[in-house]
């Protein structure tokens, strides 16, 4: 079980509203134990109380705060079969639309963001795409932007980009400095980052992709569906909203008005009017 | 009324062929929850279900987020995804970063389930490469539940059962088939 007990995790969120009013029981309590103690101990803290007196004390800790208990993408290319699809079937149809505006919110590590604008710049597509991404912490914005990422996973994100892109080299897309792996800068370029808060807004206008893996599953249902209302509403007629392939959201997105299955297997739903 | 327990089995290396094995005795109206939580491929999500399903008498599944946690299922920790159990009785999964390396970890799961289903637990660890596993069974012990270690000198690679020796005292030390026997017979 994670170190931090539910009575301290409850504490963590009731001090965090009371000092930002932001409501942090959107979290499933058992993924936001693990967080917790994840922030303790990166923090050097020990103690959940101390993390109070930390978020109570400290405003430039709120912006790191939020960073931590945000959820990262594991590795880039993950489930490499998706991304073929992506590149096959979703971009094909999107390529019609002007200029399409693709959202990825709640971007943490910028691994789902890289490996998308990758994709794009090798159809040759890149420039014509608006890529927007928001966070809720400016740090994540920051650390992409520095090219760094966490180089512990790069083995499997090079085997899953050689899935993806047989003939091509993912090294082409990194830069070897001091023994570390950051990402060229190239990628993100005319990505538009912003901030959202808890509730993932603002979004941008129209909007007609919406990437979004494996970010639902740290929410509680009732915030899931409510996320998922606001995802299906602003999104174009035509767009596509993207879920993780375990997440239990099928049934509830096709009650939406218009929504539709795209491709089951990848969790790709398609908003037709 | 017999109280139904929670069986949870963790294997990484070596542990497919039990596996295999114990997935073919759980008979169709077995009482008990069943979760086996396996190390695996990260990048290959399909065709470990269907393996395992060509043995098995009830469906093999990988729950979905939110998913309850039933009886008459034989579920399996989906690859990449962390599984964990949660006070609802769900399964609650998640993206956080590896735990020993491994992504499902048998830690997660069996700690979580020591949480929300205490001494309802029976822990069973298999054959693997790493230390996964010995710290979950080490909290399901605490808990109250019953833990069973494959016997190292039974295991094609004993370094996850000895890491878990070198922590506490398990409640049994069982060879395969006399593991396959106890969750057979099970009542």
């Amino acid at each position: 079980m994670p170190l931090t007990s539910i009575v301290e995790a409850k504490e963590v969120i009731r001090t965090f509203r009371l000092k930002y009013n932001c409501d942090l029981n959107v979290f499933t309590l058992i993924s936001f134990r693990y967080k917790i103690d994840k922030i303790i101990a990166l923090h050097y803290l020990k103690y959940a109380d101390l993390l109070c007196s930390r978020i109570n004390e400290d405003p430039e800790f709120r912006d790191e705060f939020l960073f931590d208990i945000s959820t990262a993408s594991t590795e880039m290319f993950r489930d490499p079969d998706f991304w073929i699809t992506l590149k096959d079937q979703v971009l094909p149809e999107l390529n019609r639309t002007v200029s399409p505006t693709v959202w990825l919110p709640g971007t943490t590590s910028g691994n789902e963001l890289f490996s998308f604008a990758i994709v794009l710049m090798n159809l040759g597509i890149r420039d014509h795409y608006n890529l927007f991404a928001s966070s809720y912490a400016q740090k994540s914005a920051d650390l992409i932007l520095s090219g760094g990422f966490d180089n512990k996973h790069l083995e499997q994100s090079l085997e899953n980009f050689h899935k993806v892109f047989p003939a091509e080299d993912f090294k082409q897309y990194l830069e070897l400095i001091n023994h570390t792996f950051y990402r060229i800068r190239e990628p993100f370029r005319n990505v538009r980052f912003a901030t959202h808060d808890i509730f993932l807004k603002p979004a941008p206008p129209g909007i007609n992709l919406i990437l979004f893996r494996n970010k639902l599953i740290s929410f509680t249902w009732e915030f899931q569906t409510r996320i998922l209302d606001y995802f299906t509403g602003i999104l174009e007629p035509g767009g596509f909203l993207i879920t993780g392939y375990q997440e239990n959201v099928e049934k509830y997105i096709l009650t939406k008005p218009g929504m539709t299955i795209f491709n089951k297997e990848e969790r790709i739903y398609r908003k037709i009017c | 009324m017999l109280t139904k327990k929670i069986i949870l089995i963790g294997g990484s290396a070596g542990s497919f062929r039990v596996v295999n094995r114990m997935i073919s005795v759980f008979p169709s109206g077995y009482h008990h929850y069943v979760i086996f939580c396996l190390h695996r491929l990260k990048n290959i999500r399909n065709g470990f279900v269907e393996a395992l399903s060509a043995n098995a008498r009830l469906p093999v599944k990988e729950p979905l987020d939110k998913d309850p946690v039933k009886t008459g299922t034989l579920y399996l920790a989906p690859a990449n995804y962390h599984i964990m159990t949660d006070h609802g009785f769900h399964f609650s999964l998640s993206v956080e970063d590896t735990v020993n390396h491994s992504r499902p970890s048998i830690d997660i799961l069996f700690e979580t389930a020591a949480e929300v289903y205490s001494n309802r637990c029976i822990g069973i660890l298999l054959s693997g490469a790493n230390s996964d596993g010995a710290k979950g069974m080490e909290k399901i012990k605490n808990a109250g539940g019953t833990t069973i270690i494959q016997d190292p000198e039974n295991c094609e690679i004993p370094y996850m059962p000895n890491a878990c020796l070198r922590l506490f005292k398990s409640d049994f030390v069982l060879n395969a088939d006399k593991i396959v026997n106890f969750i057979r017979d099970l009542k």
